[in-house]
């Protein structure tokens, strides 16, 4: 297959738009498993074997401060730690998806459900796995950027 | 975080060392006071960007603490800070607030409990409406 990269303005950051002939639209779903497996990836240590493993960033959902390190969890559930500050972290993730909620937690806005005002006054992020998180009011103002 | 927190405090300590200059020069402008009461003017400075400046960004801002938790740390800090800062201005004044204390407590619990629950509930309400209306 011929592929021709092409820029379009129109289009917002972090879209690709796939133009096939009408023939090949039954290779949809093989093109986008190939892309989305051929995505950033990041080296993670197993827990329990101390092995480190290389994960899709995409199927990150929340990273989470823990002392000098970083606890992963990605939305199926597995959870691997991260040899670096929640700061490092921070400043390496290229993705436009990727958004601190408060002091110890970056989570994934592709996999946002829903938000929430808690019975204790506090806003709440709930995660497509049911998983909630608390955000604080600083930064709410980087979420309406990064959402809008 | 902390270079947010940096700010406001010199914020609130400048403005704060202007406010009671001023306040000195309209209630005491005739007297002469010591170098030991700049120092007292400086405390007062201190107290409020601590309290103001600090304390109040930090809880709301940043930290995710439950209500009861924001409510008793203000609470006793800002009744501690305000007692302490009218010390620093003069002994006079702090001896005739003193007996006032429990009712001064009183109040400062039941408005930091209307910040720190019913206005932040609102707000929370506000703010997670707005957001889920940017995701859809």
């Amino acid at each position: 297959m011929e592929i021709i990269f092409e820029a379009d303005g129109s289009i917002g950051q972090g879209i690709a738009k796939v133009i096939t002939h009408p023939a090949e639209t039954e290779h949809w779903g093989q093109i986008r498993e190939a892309i989305h497996h051929s995505g950033h990836k990041l080296v993670v240590i197993h827990p329990k074997n101390d092995r480190k493993v290389q994960i899709l960033l995409s199927s990150v959902a929340v990273i989470e401060s823990e002392d000098r390190m970083c606890n992963v969890r990605v939305i199926t559930g597995e959870r691997y730690l991260l040899n670096k500050r929640l700061k490092g972290v921070e400043d390496s993730l290229e993705s436009p998806h990727f958004v601190k909620i408060n002091n110890t937690t970056i989570i994934n806005t592709s996999y946002i459900k829903e938000f929430s005002s808690t019975d204790n006054a506090r806003i709440q992020v709930v995660l497509t796995d049911g998983s909630g998180y608390l955000v604080s009011r600083f930064y709410i103002k980087n979420f309406r950027g990064k959402l809008s | 975080m902390i270079n947010q927190l940096k700010h406001s405090f010199f914020q609130v300590f400048t403005v704060t060392s202007l406010w009671v200059t001023l306040l000195l020069t309209v209630f005491n402008g005739d007297e002469l006071i010591s170098m030991q009461y700049l120092w007292r003017v400086a405390g007062i400075a201190v107290i409020a960007a601590a309290v103001f400046g600090v304390m109040y960004d930090a809880l709301w801002n940043h930290f995710t603490f439950r209500p009861v938790w924001n409510i008793l740390i203000s609470s006793i800090l800002s009744i501690t800070g305000s007692t302490a800062a009218v010390w620093l201005y003069s002994t006079e004044m702090y001896e005739f607030i003193l007996p006032w204390w429990p009712g001064m407590l009183l109040l400062t619990v039941v408005l930091h409990t209307i910040a720190f629950y019913f206005y932040a509930k609102a707000d929370s309400r506000k703010k997670a409406e707005e957001l889920n209306r940017i995701i859809k």
